[in-house]
């Protein structure tokens, strides 16, 4: 009986192990980025980076080329800088930020940048000569062009988006409800521990958390998506936000703007379009799932992406096409000259469509 | 089934804990763990009562005298074991009961930790899809992961010399170590005492393996380990069973010491 017991207390200890085993994170805790340079498409998509021809979904080259040197995990969107530079930061274990040649994937800096402290999710921004790299540790790195970091700004909640630039301000927006204002143009200071600090201009309180970035409107306003179910339109000059667009549910990435109005979706799949005034355009309309991501103006209409795998095409208020490219898609559709292109996380991993949303080409990696 | 019974009644319990605390994740942790622990105070006072009963069972002539009788006949002796035990009241598996129900427990608290910390945009998602309509979490999420030096959503060290020493996993190993060294019921050494023997190798491996559980997984789940241990320590000294004297070094009898 004692031994039975015993057993079964091993057992339920083994039960334990295996439990907990499986209650690990997921493998995918982001959805891949793209971004497209000419006729090449850069995606970052898990272990590896790849460059694909836009006109014909080719492979140009991948990035690491050897399958053993593949150890990170790539998802942040990558980012093209003006002196040639493709810079994307990893997840997983190892947090680092590299730069690699857009022709030929190889690596440019002699040593990645290692100095943040967790995930990088949002794109660096680059200019100026300056690299504002985002990182869910808190902070924005300032890079030069070589990698070495100049200074840093900590919030008190994660980065996730990529920064904008301004006016010769930079703007970041922080899962701690705050839109930050940065000056480059202000001195060096020194933290606690002697690295090289910058405060905040300014931060303003959005209500609720950010994670999806920030828009610039024609206007020099500031759109930004927030948790507390609406869209806000920030005046940086003064400082304040001028104008809310509701929604009924959390809004995740910021919207699109053109010169009259602003369109975005919200986590329960609903879209809305207002004029810049705050009327809305049409009665809000739900063809499919949760919206995390901006949608595109392409070829007069807009472009939504669903969590469900969804490509939904939107004009002048009604759904025009919908299309399912396989998988799940988080990420933003991408215009691409004559296409749109879209980075499921499934087996597909690019695919592109017209204006009329038929399918051109995938692109699914060799193994 | 399990998410909508568990993980999301778990993860806004421990959200609602976390506002009522003033945002502090460490604390509706603790809060949570000693709630837990009062609801579940009856079935750890019968644990601690069965095991009180197995070790007088371990000393007492008739248990002894059967034992000898049937040794070579271990269907017998199961059944003579089990009329003892039925005669004395005893149940052998309500000494695991308190395990096993804590065994959903730390698994849907070790999801809903993970769930509510959301330290990834999926993440991030699936929590909103989590969150009961009236806790307007909006003011509070994402939550604060910080407590004292520790991010409850990553395993827990403290860098010493340049070495990562894990703090959490030793507390958690100690005070396992100690919950099972109060609650042995204190008797004279007794090379043929199954239980004492079963007793002594789970204080050894028992702290052991939920130490390295602690340095493998969230810190989050080592402040329920020690917050658990502790409670369970307590309980103890309130029922009058806690036995201080197992912390001492263990006395040889005459007879050992005349072996020698």
């Amino acid at each position: 009986m004692l031994r039975t017991k015993s057993l079964l207390l091993m057992g339920l200890l083994a039960a334990l192990a295996l439990g907990l085993s499986a209650c690990s994170a997921p493998p995918s805790p982001n959805w891949p980025g793209v971004t497209v340079s000419g006729d090449v498409a850069y995606l970052a998509a898990g272990p590896y980076v790849y460059a694909v021809r836009v006109s014909d979904g080719t492979q140009v080259w991948r990035y690491p080329a050897d399958k053993s040197s593949a150890r990170r995990i790539y998802f942040a969107p990558p980012t093209l800088t003006e002196d040639g530079q493709l810079l994307i930061g990893s997840e997983g274990s190892e947090h680092v930020l590299i730069s690699l040649d857009p022709q030929t994937g190889a690596e440019l800096w002699s040593q990645p940048f290692t100095g943040a402290r967790d995930k990088w999710i949002g794109a660096p921004l680059a200019v100026n000569g300056l690299i504002y790299a985002p990182n869910a540790d808190h902070s924005l790195y300032v890079l030069n062009g070589q990698g070495a970091l100049q200074r840093k700004f900590t919030a008190d909640g994660a980065l996730w988006s990529q920064p904008v630039a301004l006016n010769g301000m930079i703007y970041v927006t922080s899962l701690d409800h705050h839109l930050h204002a940065l000056d480059p143009r202000a001195p060096i200071q020194t933290d606690a521990d002697g690295n090289p600090a910058w405060q905040a201009a300014w931060s303003l309180d959005l209500g609720g958390a950010t994670p999806g970035g920030i828009t610039v409107g024609p206007d020099g306003l500031l759109y930004i998506g927030t948790f507390n179910s609406e869209v806000v339109a920030v005046d940086p000059a003064r400082r304040q936000i001028v104008r809310r667009y509701r929604a009924e549910g959390w809004v995740w990435g910021p919207p699109a703007v053109d010169g009259q109005a602003l369109y975005f979706g919200d986590v329960n799949g609903r879209i809305y379009g207002f004029a810049l005034d705050g009327d809305s355009l049409w009665p809000v309309l739900q063809p499919d799932d949760a919206i995390l991501s901006t949608p595109l103006i392409f070829d007069g209409q807009l472009i939504f992406t669903t969590e469900t795998g969804g490509l939904v095409a939107v004009r002048n208020g009604e759904v025009t096409w919908r299309k399912a490219p396989g998988g799940k898609l988080h990420g933003p559709a991408v215009a691409a000259g004559k296409y749109l292109l879209v980075a499921p996380t499934g087996e597909i991993m690019l695919a592109a469509y017209d204006g009329n949303g038929l399918q051109a080409w995938t692109f699914t990696p060799a193994k | 089934m399990w998410d909508l019974l568990i993980v999301t009644p778990l993860t806004n319990a421990l959200i609602w804990i976390y506002n009522l605390v003033g945002q502090n994740f460490g604390l509706a942790i603790i809060l949570f763990t000693v709630l837990i622990r009062l609801l579940t105070w009856p079935l750890n006072a019968q644990q601690i009562r069965s095991s009180q009963v197995m070790q007088e069972l371990q000393n007492d002539k008739e248990w002894l005298a059967i034992q000898e009788k049937y040794k070579k006949d271990r269907e017998k002796l199961a059944q003579e074991q089990m009329r003892i035990y039925k005669e004395r009241g005893y149940n052998p598996f309500s000494g695991c009961l308190p395990t096993l129900i804590q065994l959903p427990i730390i698994f849907g608290l070790y999801q809903s930790l993970i769930r509510a910390l959301a330290s990834t945009p999926l993440g991030l998602l699936q929590l909103s899809r989590s969150l009961y309509p009236g806790l307007n979490a909006v003011s509070l999420i994402p939550l604060n992961s910080r407590f004292g030096w520790m991010d409850l959503g990553q395993p827990e060290s403290i860098a010493i010399f340049g070495f990562a020493f894990p703090t959490l996993a030793v507390i958690v190993a100690l005070t396992t170590w100690l919950q099972f060294k109060l609650t042995m019921p204190a008797t004279a050494p007794n090379p043929k005492d199954q239980t004492a023997a079963m007793n002594s190798m789970m204080s050894i491996y028992m702290p052991l393996l939920l130490g390295y559980f602690t340095m493998t997984y969230a810190s989050g789940l080592a402040i329920y380990f020690i917050t658990t241990n502790l409670f369970g320590i307590l309980q103890s000294v309130v029922m009058g069973r806690a036995n201080w004297k197992n912390l001492l070094p263990a006395k040889q009898t005459a007879g050992q010491k005349s072996k020698k």
